[in-house]
C-alpha cells in the first residue's frame, strides 16, 4: 500500500495526521487561555475593590484608537481565515498575499498601540517608570495601570510572534509551497492568530470601556 | 468565503454595539455578553472548532470547565467573605 507524500511516517492516515495537528494546537490554545484568564481574574477583583479608580483609569485611555485597533484585529482575523481556506484548497499564491496582508495589519496594530503607550508615558501613567498622580483614587488607579501595561504588553508580545509566523508562512506559501503539501501548518498558525484576536476581544471592553462614557 | 464575510460583518457590528452600549452606560455584564458572543463566533467559524474531532472539542470544553473553577470558586470566596 503506497501512502500519500504529505503523510508523516508516524501517522496511519491523513485523517489522523490532520486531527493530531489540530489537537496539539488546541492544547496550546487552552494553556494560553488559562494564562490570560489568570490575569483577567486579577482584573476582576481589582475592579470590584476599586470601581471608581478603574472607571477613572479607563476614561484616561484613548477609546477611539482602542476601537480602531479592535477593528484592525477583527479584520486581520477575517483575512487569515480566508488565507487558511485558500491554503487548504492548495491556492498558495492567494494564501501568501492574504497572510502578508494579515501581518501588515498586525504591524499597524502594534504601531497604534505603541503610540497609545507613548501618550500614557507623556501623562506620567507608567507604573515603575514615571507614574505620578495626585488625585484621590491612588491605590486603585496604580493597580489599573499595572494591569493595563501588563496585559497589553503580554498581548503585544503575542501579536509580534503572530506577525513573524504570518510573514514566515507568507514566504513559504509563495516560494516553498512544496514544504507544505499538507496545509496543516498554515491552519495552525491561523489558529494562533485567532487566539491573539480572541484575547483582544476581551481586553478592549475591560480596559477602554469601564463605567460608561463620561 | 461567504461564511467568513458574514462572520466578519457580525463581528464589526458587535464592536459597534459594545461602544454604543458603553455610551449608554449599559454596564459590565452587557460588555461581557457582547465579548463572549464575539469570541464564540471567532472560535466556531474562524478557528473551525465546529468541524474538529470530538477529542479536540473535548479539550476546548475542558478549558471552559477550568475557567468555571477559576472564576467560580474565587468569586464565591470574594462575594461570601467581603460582601460585594
Amino acid at each position: 500500500m503506497s501512502s500519500p507524500p504529505e503523510l508523516g511516517m508516524q501517522f496511519s492516515d491523513l485523517r489522523q495526521q490532520k486531527d493530531a495537528y489540530r489537537l496539539g494546537a488546541w492544547v496550546f490554545v487552552a494553556s494560553e487561555i488559562m494564562l490570560f484568564a489568570g490575569i483577567f481574574l486579577v482584573y476582576l477583583i481589582g475592579r470590584m475593590t476599586h470601581p471608581e479608580a478603574f472607571t477613572e483609569g479607563s476614561h484616561e485611555l484613548n477609546q477611539f484608537l482602542g476601537a480602531v485597533n479592535t477593528a484592525i484585529l477583527l479584520t486581520s482575523s477575517f483575512s487569515v481565515a480566508v488565507a487558511v481556506s485558500k491554503a487548504e484548497d492548495k491556492k498558495y499564491r492567494t494564501a501568501s498575499w492574504l497572510l502578508l496582508l494579515t501581518a501588515v495589519m498586525g504591524i499597524c496594530f502594534l504601531g497604534i498601540k505603541a503610540y497609545e503607550w507613548y501618550e500614557e508615558y507623556e501623562r506620567a501613567r507608567v507604573p515603575g517608570l514615571n507614574f505620578t498622580y495626585e488625585g484621590e483614587h491612588l491605590p486603585g488607579l496604580l493597580l489599573f495601570f499595572w494591569f493595563y501595561f501588563t496585559s497589553t504588553a503580554l498581548h503585544a508580545i503575542h501579536v509580534t510572534i503572530g506577525v513573524l509566523v504570518n510573514l514566515w508562512f507568507a514566504w513559504v506559501c509563495r516560494y516553498r509551497a512544496h514544504w507544505v503539501p499538507d496545509p496543516s501548518p498554515v491552519v495552525l498558525s491561523g489558529i494562533y492568530w485567532h487566539l491573539v484576536d480572541l484575547v483582544w476581544i476581551f481586553l478592549f471592553p475591560f480596559l477602554y470601556l469601564v463605567g460608561g462614557a463620561s | 468565503m461567504k461564511t467568513h464575510l458574514l462572520v466578519w460583518l457580525s463581528l464589526m457590528l458587535l464592536l459597534g454595539l459594545t461602544v454604543v452600549a458603553w455610551q449608554y452606560h449599559l454596564g459590565f455584564l452587557m460588555a461581557l455578553a457582547i465579548a463572549v458572543t464575539k469570541a464564540a463566533l471567532v472560535i466556531a467559524f474562524f478557528m473551525h472548532l465546529r468541524k474538529e474531532s470530538p477529542l479536540t472539542k473535548f479539550v476546548a470544553g475542558a478549558v471552559l470547565f477550568w475557567l468555571l473553577i477559576l472564576f467560580g470558586f474565587t468569586l464565591a470566596d470574594y462575594f461570601s467573605r467581603l460582601g460585594f
